[in-house]
């Protein structure tokens, strides 16, 4: 074999067994190893120290992950990086052979930066795949120089690494873009975690809110139905009797007491119109007219025609109507409510007739105690006459010189003062107050009466009256009416007696006690101005008053009413102030005529 | 103390002074002595139980009434007639004073011949009582005149005993028994031993009486 023959088999071996290592290099090592490994090759093939294996990023980059190897420790150079931007390539060996896509050697030394290490000579070789430059293997610092052979020997090795590399790169950046897809893919995981925390946490609010809304709803249900059954109580056991009915007066629902006015079960109702029961009254006029206008109406004390009513006592109703408006304005409904007001009517009128009674025998009372006292007075002068005009006729009758007309004038005299002593006499005779009709009453129950009716006088001066009554009295014999208007009396005199106190104080006493038996005793205290000694004594003189407008008739009536039923009435001071009035009435005996 | 030789006095109590002078001429028109006084009380002050006569009694009067002073009297052991004048519509209170012992009640204005009548009925029996007390009075003297004995034998007489049975409860003698019975009739002036005994059963109730 020929010697040139046995180099150019010597250098195609050489290459195979140099491809076969870079390629078992980029099969077996995996990472950025994989270009220290190759560089080794490199250097060793071609008797370089130095040497740089690096590929050009995404961004243009050169990044160099050989450097790391020995040049790396042996650098001085501040900031020192293994990747550099193309805007820091300069005009530097490398930066040209990249750019310009061939190789480049020098056996000069290169200008480098300070502390990095001096290039004495350097063989730059691109990679270059399909027309780009995708990296870069640089050897330097042979002890010979690099030539054309050297840099065509690289730049065959380098293209044999291009597609491997581009492989390669393509793969690792597959690879990155995979990592960063999925990372972004953890990360939205993560996000998506978070959230799924967030919203359950969140929904988990929401449903302790719903929960305690649901807890919510429910005691407000309960207390609703708490009060709907107050209501329906309150509707169904009210003594008002109310009726709830449409516009066209037909009957929706009505209450025990509305059912009971017309004597039908409230079932009976709902659906039927309402003078179809009650009939064609006033109220169903006014409640035609409040449908209509949309106004209230209102009436008292109406007698009512109940047709269904089983008869007895006629129906006295106060009742109102109460328009209900929808939300348009119009009359919706309409809500009746009547009132059964003839027992208070009943009540009222037979306390009017007691009332009136009351009166007339004060008047009657009055009236024949002020004939009693004027017939008393009158009595004394006519008596006088009488005697003075007999006297007269004594004296002078017998003596013969008396003319006889005188005689009988004198007679005459006397004649008609007796017949004006009879007219007195019949007129006190005529107006002498009833016997009293007695009966067996309650001592108590005639105070407790006697107060009510000084209710009108006390009640708008803010006055009031204590009672002590005692207990278990017995009952006494007595006529009511006439007592009532002796205590009335009292009561009266006791308040007007205090007129000039102020009205807390101004309270009169009524007290009831069994002094012994068979006497009950009432005393009326007041608290006033009192009595002189002279108006003690004379306080039942009939025409005698204290008061500026006093009659003074009301005691010595009182007196006479109360020495009529057997009693007596007088009068003490107090020891502090005022004055207390006391009378007795006999105790009921059913043995007694008249009691 | 009996009878001063005065005329018996009508006392006319009445507070209405036109009824008191009316009254009060009245009463002298028919010739009889009149005192008339405004109220019970003045009336109290002025009478004395010497004077005979009778009161002419208004019963309602302010101060003192006519039945008060009618109680007053009583309790005063006065016992001068009293003739009530009530006034309308005191008709159970005048029964009430006829109760107690007034002669009668006139309801004015009354007739004259009422109340003149009354008035004399009223002093006739004052005067009749004036009369026993006088003889109350001389009796009662007479036998307090007799000595002790004296008086024994005369209540034992008045029991209706004989001589014999008064001679042996008292043991004395007959003779003794006959002498005080003398004496006896001798100072009370009685002449019979029954009018003795009437005498005695009339006013013997003093000292040493059965």
């Amino acid at each position: 074999m020929a010697p040139a023959e046995d180099t150019a088999l010597d250098d195609s071996r050489r290459h195979l067994e140099i491809h076969n290592r870079v390629a078992e290099a980029f099969l077996t090592l995996a990472g950025d190893e994989v270009y220290g490994a190759v560089l080794d090759i490199v250097r060793e093939v071609f008797e370089s120290p130095l040497g740089i294996f690096g590929y050009i990023d995404e961004d243009g980059a050169l990044v160099c992950p050989s450097l790391t190897r020995d040049v790396w420790q042996e650098c001085a150079m501040a900031g020192k990086d293994y990747r550099f931007p193309p805007e820091s390539w300069g005009q530097s060996l490398w930066g040209r052979a990249i750019r310009e896509r061939r190789p480049l050697f020098t056996n000069e030394p290169c200008r480098v930066p300070a502390g990095h290490l001096p290039i004495r000579r350097v063989l730059c070789v691109p990679i270059v795949d399909q027309g780009e430059s995708i990296g870069i293997v640089n050897v330097a610092n042979r002890d010979r120089d690099y030539d054309d052979r050297d840099a065509a020997e690289l730049w065959t090795i380098c293209s044999h690494i291009a597609p491997v590399l581009n492989a390669r790169l393509q793969r690792d950046r597959h690879e990155k873009h995979r990592r960063r897809a999925e990372a972004e893919l953890l990360r939205a995981r993560d996000e998506l975690e978070q959230r799924v925390i967030e919203r359950t946490a969140e929904l988990s609010e929401a449903n302790a809110r719903l929960r305690q809304e649901i807890a919510e709803r429910g005691r407000v249900e309960h207390a609703l139905r708490a009060a709907n059954r107050l209501l329906e109580r309150l509707f169904s056991t009210t003594a008002v009797a109310i009726a709830y009915l449409d516009s066209r007066g037909c009957f929706i629902r009505v209450n025990r007491a509305f059912a009971e006015i017309a004597g039908l079960s409230p079932d009976y109702f709902p659906g039927r119109q309402y003078d179809e029961i009650l009939g064609h009254d006033e109220i169903a006029a006014a409640l035609a007219e409040a449908a209509a206008t949309g106004r209230p109406a209102e009436a008292f004390g109406r007698p009512l025609e109940v047709r269904s009513a089983a008869g007895g006592d006629p129906v006295h109703c106060d009742w109102s109507i109460q328009p209900v408006l929808g939300a348009g304005g119009g009359v919706e409904g309409l809500v009746l409510t009547m009132r059964d007001v003839s027992r208070r009517l009943r009540a009222e009128a037979l306390a009017r007739r007691h009332q009136e009674e009351l009166a007339h025998v004060s008047r009657l009372g009055v009236m024949g105690e002020m004939v009693s006292a004027i017939a008393h007075e009158v009595n004394q002068p006519l008596c006088a006459i009488v005697a003075f005009a007999q006297a007269c006729r004594r004296l002078l009758g017998d003596r013969p010189d008396c003319p006889p007309e005188a005689r009988e004038a004198l007679e005459q005299i006397a004649g008609q003062a007796r017949r004006a002593g009879d007219i007195v006499h019949h007129l006190r005779e005529f107006s002498r107050r009833r016997e009293p009709r007695r009966a067996a009453v309650s001592i108590n129950d005639i105070v407790r009466s006697a107060v009510g009716f000084m209710a009108p006088v006390l009640h708008p001066r803010g006055l009031g009256v204590r009672l002590e009554l005692a207990e278990n009295l017995p009952p006494v014999s007595a006529d009511q009416i006439q007592i009532e208007q002796v205590l009335v009396n009292l009561l009266r005199n006791a308040v007007e007696a205090m007129s000039d106190l102020p009205p807390e104080q101004r309270v009169p006493v009524v007290r009831t006690l069994l002094p012994q038996e068979g006497i009950v005793e009432v005393e009326v205290r007041d608290c006033g101005s009192g009595l002189s000694a002279d108006g003690l004594e004379r306080v039942f003189e009939p025409f005698f008053s204290t008061k500026p407008d006093g009659m003074g008739i009301g005691l010595p009536l009182s007196r006479s009413i109360v020495e009529a039923h057997g009693g007596r009435l007088w009068v003490v001071p107090n020891c502090d102030r005022g004055v207390s009035f006391h009378f007795t009435l006999p105790v009921h005996d059913a043995d007694r005529p008249g009691d | 103390m009996a009878d001063r030789g005065g005329r018996p006095v009508v006392f006319v109590v009445d507070d209405d002074e036109g009824v008191r002078k009316a009254l009060s001429l009245l009463i002298r028109s028919a010739g009889l002595e009149v005192r008339t006084f405004d109220s019970a009380e003045a009336f109290l002050e002025d009478y004395s139980p010497g004077v005979a006569g009778c009161l002419v009694l208004d019963v309602k009067m302010t101060g003192m009434d006519g039945m008060t002073l009618q109680e007053e009297l009583w309790n005063r052991g006065l016992d001068i007639p009293v003739i009530m004048m009530t006034g309308h519509g005191d008709v159970p209170m005048a029964v009430k004073a006829v109760q107690r012992g007034a002669i009668d009640f006139l309801q004015k204005p009354f007739d004259d011949q009422a109340l003149l009548e009354r008035i004399h009925q009223a002093l006739a029996l004052d005067a009749r009582r004036r009369v026993e007390a006088g003889e109350r009075a001389l009796w009662a003297a007479r036998l307090a005149r007799l000595s002790a004995r004296e008086r024994e034998v005369m209540d034992l007489l008045v029991a209706g005993m004989g001589n014999k049975e008064i001679a042996l409860k008292l043991g004395l003698s007959r003779k003794t028994v006959d002498i005080h019975r003398a004496h006896v009739m001798l100072k009370l002036g009685v002449e019979s031993v029954a009018e003795l005994v009437r005498v005695g059963l009339l006013h013997g109730s003093g000292p040493g009486g059965g």
